[in-house]
C-alpha cells in the first residue's frame, strides 16, 4: 500500500509541489527540529557593508568560493563502475586497463610509516597516502627484521582499512544474546555502561571476576596499564593454542628467552621439524628470507619432517613425513647417532651442560634409529645419515621447529628433544647456529610512562593450577581451558572484555565455545572490541569499533633474527573511519568513569605518550631528528649491540664481580643472593642464565615445579627473579616431569586401529588463522579446505578425489588418563570413546600427506565476518530479510572475480570443487592440553571417515 | 559540464529545496530520536510530511524510537547485510574511494559547515550529501550577489548533485525493500522521490540548455 502510494508521488508535479511545501515547513522549523546548516539569514560578515556583494575575495560569506568552482569546474569527476579512481585496488581483470597499474597514481603521495599486524610477524611496512587515503602499502626497507619486504597478507592490508563492512559505530544488543539484532548507540553511553558494569565488579572486591581476552595484540603497554589500574590480572591470551611447548622447551633450557632465532641466514644445514616457516610461522617473512638467503649464499642444506607437503617442506632439499607426534623420537635417535659415531661436540657439552657426554650416551642408548623407524616410519638409515650431515655442518648449523612438533600431547617432549641437538653439536649460540636473544620485544632503551604495580589477583582461568610449567617462566597460560572450566563452574566472570579475538572459530569444540559465550549465567556481560562484526562480537552485548593497525599508534618490535633488539613504530596513516576507536583513546576515559584512582594513571594525550615513550631513540646525525619525529620519519631504529652471539662466554667485568661470592661446589657465582655467572677454567663468565649457570639438560626445575616443591633457591641462582615458584593453589595438582629430555607417545596413537587417521591442521601462506578470510584478495586465493588424504589411504576407503566423508572425531585416551579434571558428561559416546563433533567435507587426494593422517587447513568456515569470508557475492537474504531481494553495493571488482559461491545448496552432489567457504576444521578438535605446559594438541585427534552417500 | 542547467527554473524554490534536503540528511545522518519524533509530530510540519509520502508512527515514546533504531541499524549500520550508505561502497565496493575524494574538493568549494550530526563522517555518506546541497541551496537563497556569481553557484549545486545525489538511487529502491518500520519505508521513499523528482528537473533543463 505504502509502496503504490510512494511510487505514485514519485515525479509528478502535485508531488514536487508536496515536497516544496514539506521542504519550506522544514525550512521555517530547522531550529526546532535541529537541522544543521548556517541559517537562512546571510551572514555580511565584519567586512562587507550590508547588502554588497562580496567582491574583495569573491567568496560568499558562508563558504562558497566562486573563483574555486569557476578554476576546477572543468575537471571531470570520473565516478561510477571501471572509473579512473585514485587510489583503487581492484584486481587487474578483463577489462583493466592495458598500461595498468598506473604509475601517476602515486603521483603526490605521502609515505607513511607504520608496522603491519595481519599476522603475528609485525612487519615495518610503509603506507602511500594520497587524498587522506591509503592507496599502497609495501615493506618498510627500514625495518630491520623485515628488511623491506612484506607478504600478500600485508599487502591486502587494503581491503581490511576500507572493507564496506568495517564496524564503524558501538552497537548495543538488544535482542537474545547471539540472536543477531543491534542497535546503535554513542561513545558516551557505551562507556558508562561499560563503566557501571566494571566498577561494580571492581567495588565486589573480585577484580578478578573483569577478564580481559586479547586475540593477537601488539598494544602490551595499553592493555596492561588498563588491567593493572582496574586490578585484575585475569588477562587470557591465545599463547597456549600456538607456541606453549615450544616456549617451555626453550624456557627449560635457556631460562632467560622462550623464543630460538635459528640464525639460518648464516647457516650450513638446517633441520626442519615441522615448522612451515614460508607460509605461517611467527617469524614468517624474516625468518624465510633468512632461509633463502643461507640455502642460496652458504648453500644451507634444508631437511624437512612433515607430516604433509607443506610449501616448506617442498621448497626443501629433502622432505621425509614421519608419523604425526614422532618428531621427538627422531630428534632423540638422531642425538643417539651423534653421539655413537662420535661427531658430538665433547668440548660444548662437557663445558656448557650441566650433562656428561657419558651421562647423555647412558640416557639416550635406547633411543636407537632403529627403534625411531618403528615409531615414524622414517628409515634408520636416513635417520643416521642426516644426524651425521647435521653434525659435520656444526657449528652452522641449527634446528627450527613450532606448531608442527610442539602442538601435541607430548609436544613439550618432541621440542626438548629437538632443541638436545644443537646441544649435542655445539651450535648452541654460535654463528648460523641455535641462537636467542634476552630482547623479545623493543630495544629497552624506550620506557613507558610509569605503570601502575601489578594487579594481584588469581584466577583458576588464568593460571590454571593443573598444568605446572604453563606460567612459570612467562604466563602462557591455558586458553582452550577458559570456557570449559566456566561450564565446569570453577570461575564466575562477571564481565568480559575480547580484543581482537575470534573463539568461535579458533577455539577447539566451537559447540562449547558458543553455548558457553551465549549464556548470560555463565558471562555477565561481554564487551566485544573489534574491526569486524566476528563469530566473537555475535555474541556480545556490546560492541566496540576498533581501530585498524593503519590507524593507531605503537611501538612494536618483535625478537629479531639480527639477534639484537629494535624499536619500530606503528602510526595511524589516516584518520580512523566513523567512530572507531583504540584503546589508547577509550581506555583513559573508561578508566576516568570507572573512577577509584584508575584516572591516575592516564595523564598525557596518546601522542604526548608516544613522544615520552620513545623519547630515548638516539638522534639521526643525518637529519638531526630523534624519538618519536625520528620514528616518524624513518619507522624503525635499531641500536648498534653486538649480535647475541656466545652470551654465555662474556666475561664479567669487574664492576659485576664486586661484592660477588662463587660457590666453591658448582661455580656459580652470586651477588646480592642472585647468580650473575660462573667460574670456567678460572675465568669468571656470564654463563647461561639458569640455576646451574649453564645450558640444562637435565632440569632439576621442571621435575621439582612438576611436584608443587619450592624452588626459590634455583630461581635465585639463574638470576632470573622473574620465574616463580608454584603458590599453594596449586598444591594437590602434581605431575611427573621428565628432567630429561625423553619421548613418549600418546595412547591413542599407540592403538591407533585401521579406519582412524590423525587429523593436523595448517595455515596457507595467505591467511592467519581467524582474522584474513575478509579479504577479498587473499580469499580468491585460498577460500576453502577440503580433506588431504593421502591416494593410498583414499583407496583402503573407496574414496577418490572430490568425494565427501562424515569424520567423527574423539576425546583424548591420553588425557581420559592424565587429565581427569576435563571431563565432561555431556559427550556421547560411540565404540566406547567420547565423540566430540562430527562434520561432512569434501576430499583432495595428494601424495603430500602421511597415510594415516588426515589434514584440513584453518581460516576457512566462518558464519560470520562479511560476505567475503562466508564466500557470498550477495547479502544474506534469509531470517528477517525473507522475501527481499539480493541487491546490494555493487563492487565491480568482487562481481566480475568472485567465481567461488557455492551453488550446491547444501547438496553435496552438486558441490563444485574449490567453490564455498571452507568449513572450520575446530568443530572437530577436542580440548586437549599438553599435561605438562597446557599447549592445545591441535595435531594429535583421532578421526574415524567414512563415505557419504 | 556543458549540460549544466542554466535555467532559473532549476533555482526555483531554492529556500524549500534547501530545507527539504537538510531534513532528509537530518533522517540519514542518525536514527530519530524520542526527541526528534516528538518535533515532527508536535508542529505544523506533521501534515506536509505525511501529504508528502511520509508515516509518521502513532506511539511516540520509547518503544518506538527504539523500534526505529533498531531498523535504521540493521538497514544502514549493520553489523551485517547492512546498505552502508556511501557512495564509494555503491560505485567501488569499499570505503573512501574516488567518492570521497571528490567530495572533499566539494566540501572545500562549498564550504561546507558539519553539524553536530555530521562531524567526522565520511564525506560520501548519503546524509552528508543531501546536508551539503541543503547549505548550498540555503546560500544561494539568501544572498543577493550579482548574476554571474548567482549562476556559478547554481552551476555548483548542478554539478554536485550530478556527481554525487544520482548515486542512491539503488540503494534507495533496496533499502525500501528490506525496511521493517513504516516510517522508514517512507523516509527511504521521501527521499527517492525527492531525488527523482530534483533528477527530472535537471534532465528537462538539460534538455533545454542543449
Amino acid at each position: 500500500m505504502l509502496t503504490k502510494r510512494a511510487n505514485r508521488l514519485s515525479g509528478s508535479r502535485e508531488s514536487r509541489r508536496k515536497f516544496l511545501k514539506l521542504g519550506l515547513a522544514a525550512s521555517g522549523a530547522a531550529a526546532a527540529l535541529g537541522l544543521s546548516g548556517c541559517g537562512s539569514e546571510p551572514d555580511p560578515g565584519p567586512e562587507s557593508g550590508g547588502d554588497q556583494p562580496p567582491t574583495a575575495d569573491r567568496k560568499l560569506p558562508q563558504g562558497v568560493d566562486i573563483d574555486k568552482w569557476n578554476r576546477l569546474k572543468g575537471e571531470p569527476y570520473e565516478l561510477g563502475e571501471f572509473g579512473a579512481m585514485p587510489g583503487v585496488c581492484q584486481l587487474p581483470g578483463p577489462m583493466a586497463k592495458r598500461n595498468w597499474p598506473d604509475r601517476n597514481k602515486y603521483k603526490g603521495a605521502s609515505k607513511v610509516p607504520g608496522m603491519c599486524q595481519l599476522c603475528s610477524t609485525v612487519c615495518g611496512i610503509v603506507g602511500y597516502v594520497k587524498d587522506e587515503r591509503v592507496i599502497k602499502i609495501e615493506g618498510n626497507p627500514n625495518d630491520p627484521n623485515s628488511r623491506g619486504h612484506l607478504c600478500a597478507r600485508g599487502q591486502a592490508g587494503l581491503n581490511h582499512q576500507y572493507h564496506p563492512e568495517r564496524l564503524l559505530y558501538p552497537l548495543k544488543r538488544v535482542g537474545q544474546r547471539g540472536e543477531g539484532k543491534w542497535k546503535r548507540i554513542s561513545w558516551d553511553e557505551a562507556l558508562d555502561e561499560i563503566a557501571a558494569k566494571l566498577k561494580v565488579v571492581r567495588d565486589s572486591g573480585k577484580p578478578e571476576e573483569f577478564a580481559f581476552h586479547q586475540g593477537r595484540q601488539r598494544s602490551k603497554d595499553a592493555l596492561k596499564r588498563f588491567l593493572d589500574a582496574f586490578g585484575t590480572k585475569t588477562q587470557l591470551s591465545h599463547r597456549s593454542l600456538c607456541s606453549g611447548n615450544r616456549r617451555a622447551a626453550n624456557l627449560t633450557y635457556l631460562w632467560e628467552s622462550d623464543w630460538d632465532l635459528n640464525d639460518v641466514e648464516n647457516s650450513r644445514y638446517i633441520l626442519n621439524f615441522g615448522s612451515n616457516a614460508f607460509e605461517a610461522h611467527q617469524g614468517h617473512v624474516p625468518f624465510a628470507t633468512r632461509i633463502q638467503n643461507g640455502r642460496f649464499r652458504n648453500k644451507a642444506k634444508l631437511v624437512t619432517f612433515d607430516v604433509r607437503l607443506s610449501n616448506t617442506a617442498g621448497g626443501s632439499d629433502e622432505w621425509f613425513a614421519p608419523f604425526p607426534g614422532t618428531d621427538g623420537a627422531i630428534a632423540l635417535a638422531m642425538c643417539h647417532t651423534i653421539l655413537a659415531e662420535n661427531v658430538h661436540d665433547a668440548d660444548f657439552i662437557e663445558t656448557w651442560t650441566n650433562v656428561s657426554v657419558a651421562e647423555l650416551k647412558d640416557h639416550l642408548k635406547s633411543y636407537t634409529p632403529a627403534w625411531a623407524e618403528k615409531v615414524s616410519g622414517m628409515s634408520a638409515g636416513d635417520i643416521r645419515r642426516i644426524a651425521v650431515e647435521f653434525a659435520m655442518a656444526a657449528p652452522a648449523c641449527t634446528t627450527m621447529c613450532n606448531r608442527g612438533s610442539s602442538a601435541h600431547l607430548n609436544g613439550y617432549y618432541n621440542d626438548r628433544a629437538i632443541q638436545l641437538l644443537n646441544a649435542l653439536v655445539g651450535s648452541v649460540g654460535r654463528k648460523g647456529g641455535w641462537c636467542w636473544s634476552p630482547w623479545g620485544g623493543l630495544d629497552p632503551i624506550v620506557e613507558t610512562p610509569p605503570m601502575p604495580p601489578g594487579a594481584k589477583t588469581w584466577s583458576v582461568l588464568e593460571d590454571p593450577p593443573e598444568y605446572p610449567l604453563a606460567n612459570v617462566w612467562r604466563r602462557m597460560r591455558v586458553g582452550e581451558l577458559v570456557y570449559l572450566y566456566l561450564l565446569q563452574g570453577r570461575a564466575r566472570l562477571q564481565a568480559y572484555m575480547t580484543y581482537n579475538l575470534d573463539s568461535p572459530l579458533t577455539w577447539p569444540e566451537e559447540s562449547l565455545t558458543q553455548q558457553v559465550l551465549t549464556d548470560e549465567k555463565l558471562i555477565e556481560f561481554h564487551v566485544c572490541i573489534n574491526c569486524f562484526y566476528n563469530e566473537t562480537a555475535h555474541y556480545a552485548d556490546i560492541v566496540l569499533p576498533w581501530t585498524t593497525y593503519l590507524e593507531r599508534w605503537d611501538l612494536d618490535a618483535r625478537a629479531s633474527y639480527n639477534l639484537r633488539p629494535y624499536v619500530g613504530l606503528r602510526t595511524p596513516m589516516v584518520k580512523p573511519l566513523g567512530e572507531a576507536r583504540d584503546v589508547r583513546e577509550f581506555f583513559p576515559e573508561l578508566a576516568r568513569r570507572i573512577g577509584g584512582g584508575m584516572q591516575e594513571w592516564y595523564k598525557e594525550s596518546v601522542e604526548e605518550y608516544m613522544q615520552a615513550w620513545a623519547a630515548k631513540v638516539p638522534e639521526n646525525a643525518e637529519t638531526g631528528k630523534q624519538g618519536l619525529e625520528r620514528l616518524m620519519e624513518e619507522g624503525a631504529w635499531e641500536g648498534d649491540r653486538e649480535p647475541f652471539y656466545e652470551p654465555y662466554n662474556i666475561a664479567l667485568s669487574d664492576e659485576d664481580l664486586q661484592g660477588a661470592e662463587t660457590d666453591k661446589a658448582t661455580g656459580v657465582i652470586m651477588k646480592n643472593g642472585k647468580g650473575i655467572g660462573l667460574m670456567q677454567d678460572g675465568k669468571a663468565v656470564r654463563g647461561f642464565a639458569t640455576p646451574s649457570r649453564k645450558f640444562e639438560v637435565r632440569s632439576l626445575f621442571v621435575q621439582k615445579i612438576g611436584k608443587n616443591e619450592d624452588c626459590a633457591e634455583l630461581i635465585a641462582r639463574s638470576g632470573v627473579t622473574k620465574t616463580r615458584s608454584r603458590p599453594a593453589n596449586h598444591k594437590g595438582h602434581d605431575l611427573d616431569v621428565d628432567p630429561m629430555p625423553s619421548w613418549f607417545q600418546p595412547r591413542e596413537h599407540q592403538e591407533l586401529s585401521d579406519d582412524e587417521l590423525i587429523m593436523t591442521s595448517f595455515k596457507w601462506n595467505v591467511h592467519n588463522h581467524g582474522r584474513t578470510m575478509n579479504l577479498k584478495w587473499l580469499a580468491e586465493i585460498v577460500h576453502s579446505n577440503p580433506a588431504w588424504l593421502n591416494p593410498e589411504t583414499a583407496a583402503r576407503f573407496g574414496l577418490k578425489d572430490g568425494d565427501w566423508i562424515e569424520l567423527t572425531s574423539y576425546y583424548s585416551k591420553e588425557l581420559e588418563q592424565q587429565s581427569a579434571h576435563l571431563k565432561r558428561a555431556d559427550l556421547q559416546t560411540a565404540n566406547g570413546r567420547r565423540v566430540i563433533a562430527t562434520m561432512r567435507v569434501p576430499i583432495v587426494t595428494m601424495e603430500g600427506i602421511h597415510p594415516r593422517a588426515i589434514a584440513m587447513s584453518n581460516s576457512c568456515g566462518h558464519w560470520q565476518y562479511t560476505s567475503v569470508a562466508q564466500a557470498r557475492r550477495q547479502p544474506e537474504t534469509t531470517g528477517h530479510l525473507m522475501g527481499s531481494d539480493g541487491k546490494t553495493y555493487r563492487d565491480p571488482d568482487w562481481e566480475r572475480n568472485m567465481w567461488w559461491e557455492d551453488q550446491s545448496e547444501g547438496d553435496s552432489t552438486r558441490w563444485k570443487p574449490n567453490t564455498g567457504k571452507g568449513w572450520n576444521q575446530n568443530r572437530l578438535m577436542p580440548i586437549a592440553p599438553d599435561p605438562v605446559s597446557g599447549q592445545q594438541a591441535f595435531h594429535d585427534t583421532v578421526v574415524s571417515i567414512k563415505k557419504v552417500g | 559540464m556543458d549540460r549544466i542547467p542554466r535555467d532559473s527554473r532549476f533555482a526555483s524554490d531554492p529556500v524549500a529545496r534547501s530545507g527539504l534536503y537538510r531534513l532528509l540528511a537530518r533522517f540519514w545522518l542518525r536514527e530519530v530520536d524520542a526527541d526528534f519524533l516528538r518535533q515532527l509530530q508536535s508542529i505544523s510540519l506533521c501534515n506536509e510530511f505525511v501529504e508528502s509520502g511520509g508515516v509518521l508512527p502513532e506511539d511516540d515514546g520509547r518503544l518506538t524510537s527504539e523500534q526505529l533504531a533498531i531498523d535504521y541499524c540493521r538497514l544502514f549500520i549493520g553489523p551485517s547485510d547492512h546498505l552502508p550508505p556511501y557512495q564509494s561502497v555503491w560505485q567501488s565496493g569499499q570505503f573512501q574511494e574516488a567518492a570521497s575524494a571528490s567530495m572533499k574538493r566539494f566540501v572545500e568549494i562549498a564550504g561546507y559547515q558539519a553539524g553536530v550530526l555530521s562531524e567526522g563522517m565520511m564525506l560520501d555518506h548519503l546524509g552528508v550529501q543531501l546536508d551539503l546541497m541543503g547549505q548550498v541551496l540555503e546560500q544561494y537563497a539568501g544572498w543577493p550577489v550579482e548574476m554571474a556569481d548567482r549562476e556559478a553557484v547554481l552551476e555548483l549545486a548542478s554539478a554536485f548533485f550530478a556527481t554525487h545525489l544520482v548515486w542512491p538511487i539503488e540503494l534507495l529502491e533496496t533499502a525500501a525493500r528490506r525496511a521493517e518500520t513504516d516510517f522508514y519505508r517512507s523516509v527511504i521513499f521521501l527521499t527517492r522521490n525527492f531525488l527523482e523528482s530534483e533528477r527530472h528537473v535537471l534532465a528537462a533543463l538539460a534538455v533545454v540548455a542543449d
